[in-house]
């Protein structure tokens, strides 16, 4: 079995990930936050050691890092949170984004609490950025927008973003899903939310997912409920983590989670990405010679280790079923992002997304190669 | 002469415990119950209002400090 389906979760996840799951399930199995004894506090305290971690990685404060059920949790709290506390704005975003993004955008503004625009990515960082400026108005107070599309990988330029941001006084959200584990992004390049999963490039379980503001822009709960703290009053508390943590949470992939940051740390941030890099860029050396072969790369963008690819005239998911039975497991169809795939012109069959993470290896991309060379429809 | 120390979350009342084991003070993390709810904070049998000076140039805020009485 080859998994090449990373993008959409990392796996396999590292032994100190899967041991520390199990042992979050044997040894601290009580509910953290909650209770007084010791095994409640032994739990707290395992669960405090990943949010300092998580913070530590994303450059925020302990208490302003939350935990999610995943990256489009963290998303859905982020955007209605601030755009609730802001009032009726406009709001910018890109044709990169993932669902997790737009709908929620979409939902506001049929709600009639936010309007919208969609700045064009073109063909260079120049393009997008120059159109973000052309969408900016009077009223727009927040950007919201990813660090690296899921579809073809295309890495954005937060850095460029956030300064113009800042400039404006405009809140900026960062859809880290991609490029977590891989881009060394944190709140101290300008950014004021990152929401990021933490079952794809921390390696971490599913299930896990995180928030982490810089506190500039207040933040309002989406489900009220027990918090363990100010349990005589009615009203949720309005701090954080606890105003966004309501119920129990994902205890032992939490914990867990610590670990994947421990190996994502231990590996190296550079490396992975240089290796990733380099699985891809075997991928796209050895498949172009093929003439039946669409690559939705552009020369000139930087790209996350994800390649977005076609056999011209068959159907993606058909490809992905031919993979799958011949043991290489990729993700085929729209990833989740309608826009992506509008810009790309990917056709009413999706794409392919080739997806590698650390673990996987030359062999298995050679292998991959020799598979689809070999395919007929 | 022992205190409990009252801060707003358990988040923050394990910050403040990571902030005094490094300073090497003796205290710990607990949980409390009176009229006013459940509280989260730091037991110790150190100044209870020298820790709360110490904690709050970490952005910790100590919301009450309730002495508990008995021998440290």
């Amino acid at each position: 079995m080859i998994y090449l389906d990373n993008a959409a979760t990392t796996y396999p996840k590292p032994m100190m990930v899967v041991r520390e799951t199990e042992r979050a399930l044997l040894d601290y199995g009580a509910n953290p936050g909650r209770s007084g004894h010791r095994l409640s506090a032994l739990t707290s305290m395992k669960v405090y050691e990943t949010r300092e971690k998580c913070a530590a990685f994303f450059g925020a404060e302990t208490e302003n890092t939350v935990f999610t059920l995943n990256c489009t949790e963290a998303l859905n709290y982020a955007i209605k949170g601030v755009t609730e506390k802001l009032g009726f704005c406009h709001v910018i975003t890109t044709d990169l984004e993932h669902n997790s993004v737009i709908r929620p955008l979409e939902r506001l503004r049929q709600q009639r609490r936010l309007i919208y625009s969609i700045a064009r990515s073109g063909d260079s960082d120049e393009a997008l950025v120059k159109s973000i400026q052309s969408l900016i108005q009077h009223n727009t107070r927040l950007i919201v927008m990813t660090a690296g599309c899921n579809v073809d990988g295309r890495i954005t330029p937060i850095k460029k973003i956030a300064e113009l941001t800042k400039k404006q006084g405009i809140c900026l959200i960062v859809d880290m899903a991609q490029a977590s584990g891989i881009i060394p992004l944190t709140l101290k390049d300008g950014i004021n939310i990152i929401c990021a999963p933490g079952h794809k490039g921390l390696y971490g379980p599913m299930g896990t997912g995180i928030l982490c503001t810089d506190g500039k822009y207040p933040l309002s709960s989406l489900i009220e409920g027990g918090t363990g703290s100010q349990s005589l009053d009615i009203n949720q508390p309005a701090f954080l983590p606890d105003m966004l943590e309501s119920g129990t949470i994902n205890t032992s992939g939490v914990i867990a989670l610590s670990k994947g940051l421990d190996f994502v740390k231990s590996k190296g941030i550079d490396n992975i990405r240089s290796h990733e890099n380099m699985l891809c860029n075997l991928f796209i050396e050895k498949i172009s010679g093929k003439d039946n072969i669409i690559i939705y790369r552009s020369k000139g963008l930087s790209y996350l280790p994800v390649v977005a690819f076609n056999l011209k005239g068959e159907d993606s998911s058909y490809v992905a079923q031919y993979l799958s039975d011949k043991g290489i497991y990729l993700r085929a169809g729209f990833h989740c992002n309608f826009l992506a795939h509008r810009k790309l012109e990917t056709g009413t069959g999706g794409a392919l997304r080739f997806a590698p993470s650390v673990f996987n290896t030359r062999n298995d991309v050679l292998k991959l190669i020799t598979i689809i060379s070999d395919f007929e429809h | 002469m022992k205190s409990f120390i009252v801060m707003k979350s358990s988040t923050q009342a394990m910050k403040a415990h990571q902030v005094v084991k490094g300073m090497k003070i003796n205290a710990v993390y607990v949980k409390k119950t009176d009229k006013d709810g459940c509280h989260f904070g730091l037991e110790t049998d150190y100044d209870a209002d020298r820790l709360c000076r110490i904690l709050s140039l970490h952005g910790i805020e100590c919301l009450k400090i309730i002495r508990t009485g008995g021998k440290g």
